[in-house]
């Protein structure tokens, strides 16, 4: 399916702007601890917020003006936020008491929930995780929703490196980073025509995560990008049309 | 302010992760909730649970008196004091 993407905007400690992201190699990802600023979430809403949903809503927001009523939101984490996982486990692992704030927030819709109550968005919303073939997966996703009649399809993926105790279960380089996208069925001006397709596995996988893989090859503007799971090779090409 | 004023409202600071708040910011006799700082219901939880913790105070789910306890940093002073007493 020929997908036009309008707008993308992404952030990963030290990569903000375009600019950055044109000096963006996969040979050195990004990582330490700085958060977005997320403007756009009050204060009393953004402290209760990790780097993990911080992010998300930092992308998100630049694209919420482009929001035709009715456009699903689909929100998208291979990991979601293990730290906080983490601490409610070892919380109750030790017989105390669990945060209710980390509690609420635990689930891996939290972040999309907040971005749907503070937006006012009434459209449908999904939160999905599908391991390393996550981001392939909510682009398909998104694809069901415009072949059955929808004009558009905001995306917001968002990753955050396992927490350090999960640590030896990593199978890839990843980078705490998220992007946000538009996606549209109709030529869009400006935008890019990407299509995503997939086969069975028949290279080795790739070693970088599908997120940084694929904003690598967006921002060098390639014909092609590709990732490697266990299971599924994914191939987006760029379509050559007149729009 | 006494230190226990102190001691709470840097319990709140800390566990509610109030950004760009100082303890100067608090006013202790006005409320917590709707108007003064703005806290809310999870928030409430959120105090309820760090005053076990940190001043092992118990705190009653269904008592009517909650309300006034956690109206105000002065009043959950006294709401400590109480207990501990």
């Amino acid at each position: 399916m020929h997908v036009w993407v309008s707008q993308l905007h992404a952030w990963a400690p030290g990569l903000e702007t375009q600019a950055d992201w044109q000096g963006f190699s996969l040979e050195t990802l990004p990582s330490g601890d700085d958060k977005p600023a997320a403007q756009g979430v009050p204060a009393m809403t953004r402290r209760r917020l990790t780097r993990w949903g911080r992010q998300a809503m930092e992308v998100a927001e630049p694209l919420v003006p482009a929001l035709a009523a009715g456009t699903p939101v689909i929100f998208s984490s291979r990991h979601g936020d293990t730290a906080r996982t983490f601490k409610l486990l070892q919380d109750l692992a030790r017989g105390e008491p669990l945060s209710p704030n980390a509690f609420s927030l635990s689930v891996h819709n939290s972040a999309l929930g907040l971005f749907t109550i503070l937006k006012d968005i009434h459209a449908p919303s999904l939160a999905l995780a599908a391991g390393a073939d996550t981001l392939a997966a909510a682009w398909q996703e998104a694809c069901s929703w415009l072949a059955s009649g929808s004009e558009s399809v905001l995306l917001v993926h968002t990753d955050e490196p396992l927490h350090e105790f999960y640590q030896p279960f990593t199978d890839e380089r990843d980078m705490p980073a998220a992007a946000a996208m538009l996606l549209s069925r109709t030529p869009q001006e400006g935008g890019r025509c990407l299509s995503l397709t997939m086969s069975g596995a028949q290279t080795p996988r790739t070693d970088v995560s599908m997120l940084a893989s694929f904003l690598a090859g967006w921002f060098a503007d390639a014909a092609t990008i590709t990732y490697t799971s266990n299971r599924h090779q994914w191939c987006w090409a760029r379509v050559l049309t007149d729009a | 302010m006494t230190d226990l004023d102190h001691d709470i409202k840097t319990m709140i600071i800390e566990e509610l992760e109030l950004e760009d708040i100082t303890i100067e910011d608090i006013d202790t006799e006005a409320p917590l909730f709707g108007d003064g700082l703005g806290l809310d219901s999870i928030d409430a939880l959120e105090i309820g649970l760090a005053l076990q913790k940190r001043f092992n105070v118990k705190i009653d789910a269904n008592s009517e008196q909650n309300k006034e306890h956690f109206r105000s940093v002065a009043s959950l002073r006294d709401f400590v004091l109480a207990q501990q007493a």
